[in-house]
């Protein structure tokens, strides 16, 4: 490890993490930080041998918030609530079952015709922007499509979806540090109550008369196969909820921005439809909506010449991995032609993202829409983005039709 | 007494009373870790402290310096800097 000067990430904000990454790579690619308090992986052959490795588990956040009550007698309870079902902070053998109904709940999805529903709603969408001459391509679309999706999904009323991911916005924050301050968790145990809240509603509300929705498909999956009480149950949805959105939401106004960027790449894409699919493959990879996910070790390891402690944590930086030159020539252009490894946009091993199908449908989707408009053109106000360091959409894209 | 020196006397009572020992037996020079205190003790405290000083701390800096004089300097030059607003009980 070489010593740089100053923690290159006291400063990392959405604007300036590629320089930061960069510099990481290529001086100090284990680096351990002091900002993080945890070892900082940016090579994607690094990341990728972590999350694949047999002995690398995720933290376990629900015993920290468990341990912080107990000892600081404090009443975080929602906040444990909401950790014990975040099936990224738990362990075999229960992470598997709890994956596994996850998994399952949202397979059901496809029956719900999503592809039709969802193409419709893109249309409708960008076909409103140009009777009004203008649209926000992240609030007025990526945004609603990822919780048209999601809503579908669980069964959400629509006129619930809003006011739900403006509760749930707070959660996001949580996934920034490995350590949260104590303000921070006092703020996520009141944003997560009504958020709790509403979702064991819901699920009463299936359990009484069931419908043909995910919520209901949930509740009977994990009837059967977790025998958990209703209260985790709505842990789980909002967990569902929180994972889903501002990430989708992220991929496709991100994508949308990339491809109106870019007049050759978009003349290219509505020349020839069938190259969509590589081309979200690339939008994703190069967003990376998940800048970086955590792990430890249950063994000692070594990586670059460097010692890993076994229970030292590690902060794996997707976004870097992902724009690794040596692995992605000329990392930070769209290749159409692009050969190689799969990114790590979706993380990898036990704990990958599960909704990664879904979520590369509904860019692809939502690209697809966006080319059939020929005369939309990014306005001149420049985007707004998050200022989040991980989890950080862009907040407006504002987009006229010329 | 100077910022600093008002910082240290409470974290030092802090600590004494969480480890059950006499404040003058806690070490300006020496670590969070040194005294077997782990990550929940360093939000606890960080979290306190910003309510005592109506600061901001991250409590990962507790974790990772090397003795609580850095950071209590740090600390009370930041506090020092952003003028009377700062309530300090
Ligand atoms: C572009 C959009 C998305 C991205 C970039 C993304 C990324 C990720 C990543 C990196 C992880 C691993 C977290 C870790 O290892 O700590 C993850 C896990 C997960 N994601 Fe996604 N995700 C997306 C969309 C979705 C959607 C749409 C859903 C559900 C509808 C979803 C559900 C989940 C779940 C349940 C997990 C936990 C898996 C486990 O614990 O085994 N994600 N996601």
């Amino acid at each position: 490890m070489t010593l740089l000067e100053r923690d290159p990430l006291s400063g990392l904000c959405p604007a300036n993490r590629y320089g930061i990454y960069c510099e990481l790579r290529e001086r100090s690619p284990v680096y351990w930080s002091t900002v993080h308090s945890s070892w900082v992986l940016t090579r994607y052959a690094d990341v990728s041998a972590v999350l694949r490795h047999p002995n690398a588990l995720a933290l376990d956040g629900a015993q920290f918030v468990e341990s912080l009550s107990q000892r600081g007698k404090l009443n975080l309870a929602s906040v444990a609530q909401l950790w014990s079902s975040i099936s990224f902070f738990t362990r075999p053998p229960r992470h598997d079952a709890v994956r596994r109904i996850l998994a399952q709940a949202l397979g059901g999805i496809w029956r719900l015709n999503l592809p039709d529903l969802l193409k419709q709603r893109a249309d409708r969408l960008l076909s409103e922007g140009e009777r009004e001459g203008s649209i926000d391509l992240a609030s007025g679309y990526g945004k609603l499509l990822a919780l048209f999706v999601i809503g579908a999904a669980l069964g959400v009323p629509e006129e619930d979806l809003l006011e739900l991911s403006g509760v749930a916005g707070g959660m996001v924050s949580a996934f920034e540090r490995i350590l949260p301050s104590l303000r921070s968790l006092v703020k996520l145990d009141k944003s997560a109550a009504p958020l709790l809240d509403y979702f064991s509603r819901l699920i009463q509300l299936r359990r009484r008369s069931g419908a043909d929705d995910g919520a209901s498909l949930l509740v009977r999956l994990a009837d059967q196969q977790l025998g958990c009480s209703d209260r985790e149950l709505a842990g789980y949805c909002t967990f569902f909820f929180v994972a889903a959105e501002e990430t989708t939401s992220a991929a496709i106004s991100g994508a949308a921005h990339l491809i109106l960027q870019r007049p050759a790449l978009r003349a290219q894409l509505s020349g020839d439809l069938s190259l969509v699919p590589q081309a979200a493959r690339e939008m994703l990879r190069l967003v990376s909506p998940v800048q970086y996910v955590w792990r430890q070790v249950g063994e000692d390891l070594r990586l670059e010449g460097q010692l890993i402690r076994a229970g030292e944590p590690l902060m794996l930086v997707l976004g870097a991995a992902n724009r690794d030159p040596g692995v992605f020539r000329n990392p930070n252009d769209v290749d159409l032609e692009r050969k190689g490894p799969e990114s790590l946009v979706f993380a990898a091993g036990p704990y990958r993202c599960i909704g990664a199908q879904v979520a590369a449908f509904e860019v692809e989707v939502a690209m697809r829409a966006l080319l059939a408009k020929p005369r939309i053109q990014l306005a001149p106000q420049p985007p707004v983005s998050s200022e989040r360091m991980n989890i950080a959409p862009l907040l407006q894209l504002p987009a006229y039709f010329v | 007494m100077t910022t600093e020196e008002r910082l240290w006397e409470w974290v030092r009572t802090h600590l004494a009373h969480v480890l059950g020992v006499p404040p003058e037996s806690i070490a300006y020079q020496r670590a969070l870790s040194s005294y077997g205190l782990d990550s929940v003790d360093a939000v606890l405290m960080a979290g306190e402290l910003e309510e005592a000083f109506g600061i901001e701390i991250d409590p990962a800096r507790f974790i990772d310096c090397d003795s609580f004089e850095d950071i209590v300097k740090t600390l009370a030059a930041d506090i020092d800097k952003s003028g009377p607003h700062v309530a300090i009980s």
